[in-house]
């Protein structure tokens, strides 16, 4: 396999044969989850990002200073990777990129195939288009997209910055159900909005305490800030999480780092994170956790003491160092494999 | 030391052929080699496994890199020895931005002397050194015969492969031949021809009507003997088959940085007619033919800022190539004596370039 000649390739050949592991790494990427792409700016990197079809969106998070947005990739930077997260329109562009750059490609995948079309056409369409290295969420996206740990396929597992959720004030935790979805009745197919109506008794004299948060015209509003939704995971004893496919929420792992006690449906990777009974409290109906959620409403005790147990889970197995390592880690190896 | 070698060795052409020869011979004397190729056309052609294999190395840790391309790509990295290999075929090329480029580099590699030449009248700094091709040189022992042209038959048959540009001066080989040999001779001119980017057939069309041009301005006869021309890809086992039933390479181009294909004759043991003054000066054993510097002109077929007008090369005369061609018959025909020294120093000479001894060679300047 050749590269296009252009002075491009040629540098980001000679590049990859002096790099070190402790160069700051320059990485072609497209805008795609704020709060994640800040996460993975921890790793102190150099991203640059290319308009397409989104741009990054403050009112979800500040722009790292890492992190730079353009129209068109700097022509002047000796790139070592793309990185594209899921998108298969994203991927063919990157392809376009690579035969200019002539640096690897590493898919990062967030999401499921999508439920309400043809699966087994999305899978073939996610595997006809080759890239260097797939990278998962979760072992289970991985499995729901075919595919299976190799030298050419791995998970990295989401990262929470826990000394952030966990810093700021201590407010008296209010009993109250918490909830954080966007556009939450136009996603009935993936958050639940209709379970989550029927497991609160929505509208209804005998509707549970609620919360909601998040961009959902009629509904509700997003948080301030981030120091806002911290305050807000902080100050509710209860995180209720009713999304029917999704690996697994952000804000679910967000919350559980609050120390906030969280019950939710059991499905996709949740189970994956919480052990019912030992770090939350998880089920399958409407029904079931309408009474998970009475049960801990009823027991301030016991919600205390999963919502620590769930802090702690997010301390020992999803920290954001962990999440930082193992994404350099990748990256090292994808850009050593790259034999072009 | 460990070698990052960058070519566009999978092009399939000369070029890419020589960076390919270039791996392998380091390779051949035990230098850790690391190909990383770009191309030109988009091809893939390496069916080499050796290649291959060395492909899968990590380019990780390298001291040197070697950039085999053109000079307006070259990138110099400061915590790596960068060497710019590159080949030109006129007198300078000062106008063009390639001094400029090549100055990048720490050391740079040419072909020939007459490269280190215009290298030095051009402005180039770095240290400048001669790098010659190598061949495969037992491809051209116990040749197969595995391909033939009726024509050759009981001829004495020139043998001329290239591409079909200007550059080659095809016009001055088409005169020097049809001036010289009546038709009656049993003197043949073979052209292996190509064009990039050009069909056979398309090939072979262009240059008859070229050949008709050239022969209707000679204005010396109603007939004449028709060349034997064929165009387009040929298994390399065929084309040193052909080759080997001629007796003597014609190569009157203006300006030759090295040319595989007279060494190759010269390693089947054909004596080699050229232009003196050009790279071909370095290696080749036959007749260097008189020539003069002319502006370079009409160079439309080959790279653009370099080949102007504002540069020379190197005119083949005419008639001392047609007197040549006529010596070199008439000695094969009357003095099979010197005829076969001349064949035995051609094949002597070509043992010079082989893959192992250009690589002790390429191995030396990297120690130097």
């Amino acid at each position: 396999m050749a590269s296009r000649a252009s002075q491009q390739s040629i540098r980001s050949i000679i590049r990859r044969s002096t790099l070190s592991p402790s160069d700051k790494l320059n990485i072609l990427t497209f805008c795609t989850h704020e709060r994640y792409e800040q996460n993975l700016c921890r790793t102190g990197h150099n991203f640059y990002s290319i308009n397409h079809g989104k741009t990054w969106n403050k009112d979800f998070g500040k722009i790292p200073e890492n992190y730079q947005e353009g129209d068109v990739a700097p022509w002047h930077i000796n790139f070592d990777l793309i990185l594209c997260h899921t998108s298969c329109e994203r991927v063919s562009l990157a392809k376009q990129l690579q035969s200019l750059f002539n640096i690897p490609i590493l898919r990062h995948t967030h999401v499921l195939p999508d439920i309400r079309f043809d699966v087994p056409q999305q899978i073939d369409g996610f595997n006809s288009i080759p890239v260097e290295h797939n990278s998962f969420i979760s072992t289970y996206n991985m499995k729901q997209w075919g595919n299976h740990k190799n030298q050419n396929t791995s998970v990295i597992e989401h990262g929470i910055d826990v000394d952030f959720w966990d810093s700021g004030d201590n407010p008296e935790r209010e009993n109250v159900l918490l909830s954080v979805v966007n556009q939450w009745p136009d996603r009935d197919w993936c958050c639940g909005w209709n379970l989550w109506r029927e497991t609160v008794n929505f509208s209804s004299p005998s509707q549970m305490p609620i919360m909601v948060l998040g961009d959902s015209p009629g509904l509700s509003k997003p948080a301030e800030s981030i120091e806002a939704l911290r305050h807000a995971y902080k100050s509710s004893s209860i995180f209720l999480n009713t999304s029917i496919h999704s690996p697994v929420p952000t804000v679910l792992m967000e919350a559980m780092a609050s120390g906030c006690a969280v019950v939710s449906t059991n499905n996709c990777m949740i189970p994956e994170i919480i052990q019912h009974g030992e770090n939350g409290l998880l089920a399958d109906t409407a029904d079931e956790l309408r009474a998970s959620c009475q049960y801990l409403l009823d027991n301030p005790s016991k919600a205390r003491e999963l919502g620590e147990a769930a802090k702690k889970t997010m301390q020992d197995k999803f920290n954001l160092q962990r999440f930082v390592d193992d994404w350099n880690t990748l990256f090292f190896n994808v850009i050593d494999n790259y034999r072009k | 030391m460990k070698i990052l070698y960058i070519g566009n060795y999978n092009d399939g052409t000369g070029w890419g052929n020589a960076a390919l020869n270039n791996i392998l011979a380091l390779d051949s004397v035990g230098v850790n080699v690391v190909p990383r190729a770009i191309t030109f056309n988009n091809s893939n052609n390496t069916t080499n496994q050796r290649i291959k294999q060395l492909e899968g190395q990590s380019e990780r840790g390298c001291d040197v890199c070697i950039q085999h391309t053109l000079p307006s790509l070259y990138h110099c990295n400061t915590s790596i020895k960068n060497i710019g290999i590159f080949y030109t075929e006129t007198s300078t090329f000062s106008e063009s931005m390639w001094p400029k480029y090549i100055n990048l580099m720490d050391e740079a590699w040419v072909a020939n002397s007459q490269m280190v030449r215009a290298s030095i009248a051009s402005g180039v700094k770095i240290p400048t050194k001669i790098c010659p091709l190598p061949i495969h040189l037992e491809d051209y022992e116990n040749v197969e015969d595995c391909a033939s042209i009726g024509e050759f038959d009981g001829c004495f048959n020139f043998c001329f492969v290239g591409e079909f540009v200007k550059r080659k001066n095809i016009e001055a080989l088409l005169r020097a031949y049809h001036t010289e040999f009546h038709p009656s001779e049993p003197v043949n001119l073979f052209l292996k021809l190509s064009m990039p980017g050009v069909d056979s057939d398309s090939t072979l069309e262009q240059f008859d009507n070229f050949a008709s041009t050239v022969k209707a301005g000679l204005k010396i006869r109603k007939k004449y003997r028709k060349e034997v021309a064929i165009a387009g890809m040929l298994e390399k086992k065929h084309l040193i088959s052909l080759m080997s039933k001629c007796d003597c390479f014609v190569m009157p181009s203006f300006g030759e940085a090295w040319c595989i294909p007279a060494l190759e004759s010269m390693a089947l043991g054909l004596p080699v007619i050229h232009t003196q003054g050009t790279g071909m000066d370095d290696f080749c054993v036959g007749w260097p033919v008189q020539s003069r510097s002319t502006r370079c002109y009409l160079a439309n077929d080959s790279l653009q800022d370099v080949y102007t007008s504002l540069t020379s090369w190197k005119e083949v005369d005419v008639e001392s190539l047609a007197s040549t061609m006529r010596i070199a018959y008439e000695t094969y025909k009357n003095d099979k004596q010197e005829w076969q020294k001349m064949q035995n120093l051609a094949k002597e000479t070509s043992q010079n370039y082989t893959i192992r001894k250009i690589g002790q060679t390429m191995k030396e300047l990297l120690n130097g």
